[in-house]
């Protein structure tokens, strides 16, 4: 797969979250809380970065109740782990002189 | 824009610690549940062991049955929990404790223990020996825990067979309880 620079992704904690989520088992789930446990974020900044890569198409948020108590789960999409394949490819492609380096 | 070599060097290295602190975590969680209901068991077992062995044979099969059916539950509903397919996963953690609960009795048949207390000395060794094995590879607390489990199950039967029973259900099972929570808390 051609590796291309991932500008979205390639942002620290974003590449954080995609890593993480992309650990997981295909459309599994992960709970927001865990996830910021495991990327070590603050709540405010997980929740603005898990709707940028909501809003591309990256990740999949639901939130439901359990026992009238909010949950958020947050799950890698198709697109996302496609693109984070691609991210890695590109990153790899650098190190081996492949691509263009600045 | 171009990235430098190290830059992607750096991102690289990123998302390989992402993934194994997730790896690790994931597992951690999912092995809470269990640690604390076979912890459970154990202290209920061994304590029976104790107090009434000629319902020792019989008592232990019953446990198990309940630790493998509760496992199979406990292995759903995480696996729910993570809309991934929950009744494969919690087919596999019930087929791991019917394997591994058959492995113990066709030792016991082949080696025949000669007393009660290397009856219950071999299964916590071996979940002792599985632990280190797990954590080498899933993480450290899995050693810790085997380690732990393992000194407990030795040292207990080195200096107290009068009482092992006892002893292992308090350190056996306590170790158990103990890290199923420490677990849970990673």
């Amino acid at each position: 797969m051609p590796g291309e620079l991932n500008g979205l992704i390639h942002q620290p904690l974003r590449l954080k979250i995609m890593a993480t989520l992309n650990a997981l088992s295909p459309r599994e789930a992960i709970e927001f809380t865990r996830l910021k446990s495991i990327v070590e974020a603050t709540d405010g900044n997980l929740g603005a970065h898990l709707s940028t890569l909501e809003q591309a198409g990256y990740v999949q948020i639901e939130k439901d109740f359990v026992a009238k108590k909010p949950r958020t789960r947050v799950a890698l999409t198709r697109n996302g782990r496609r693109a984070l394949v691609q991210h890695v490819a590109y990153l790899r492609d650098i190190l081996e002189g492949v691509a263009p380096t600045d | 824009m171009p990235i430098s070599t190290q830059e992607a060097a750096e991102a690289l290295s990123d998302i390989a610690l992402a993934q194994q602190r997730a790896s690790i975590l994931r597992g951690y969680e999912r092995g809470a549940p269990h640690f604390v209901l076979w912890g459970f068991i154990w202290v209920v077992g061994y304590s029976l062991s104790d107090v009434a062995p000629n319902m020792a044979g019989p008592g232990w099969l019953v446990l198990d049955a309940i630790g493998i059916t509760g496992s199979y539950f406990l292995g759903r509903a995480s696996a729910t929990n993570a809309c991934i397919a929950s009744k494969d996963y919690g087919r596999r953690f019930s087929a791991a404790g019917v394997t591994l609960f058959a492995f113990i009795f066709a030792t016991y048949f082949i080696m025949k223990p000669h007393s009660a207390a290397q009856y219950g000395a071999f299964p916590a060794l071996l979940m002792a020996a599985i632990y280190t094995v797990v954590g080498i590879w899933r993480g450290i607390r899995w050693t810790v825990s085997g380690v732990v489990l393992g000194v407990f199950t030795v040292a207990g039967f080195a200096l107290l067979r009068e009482h092992f029973m006892l002893w292992m259900a308090a350190a056996g099972g306590g170790a158990l309880l103990l890290t199923g929570f420490w677990l849970r808390r990673a």
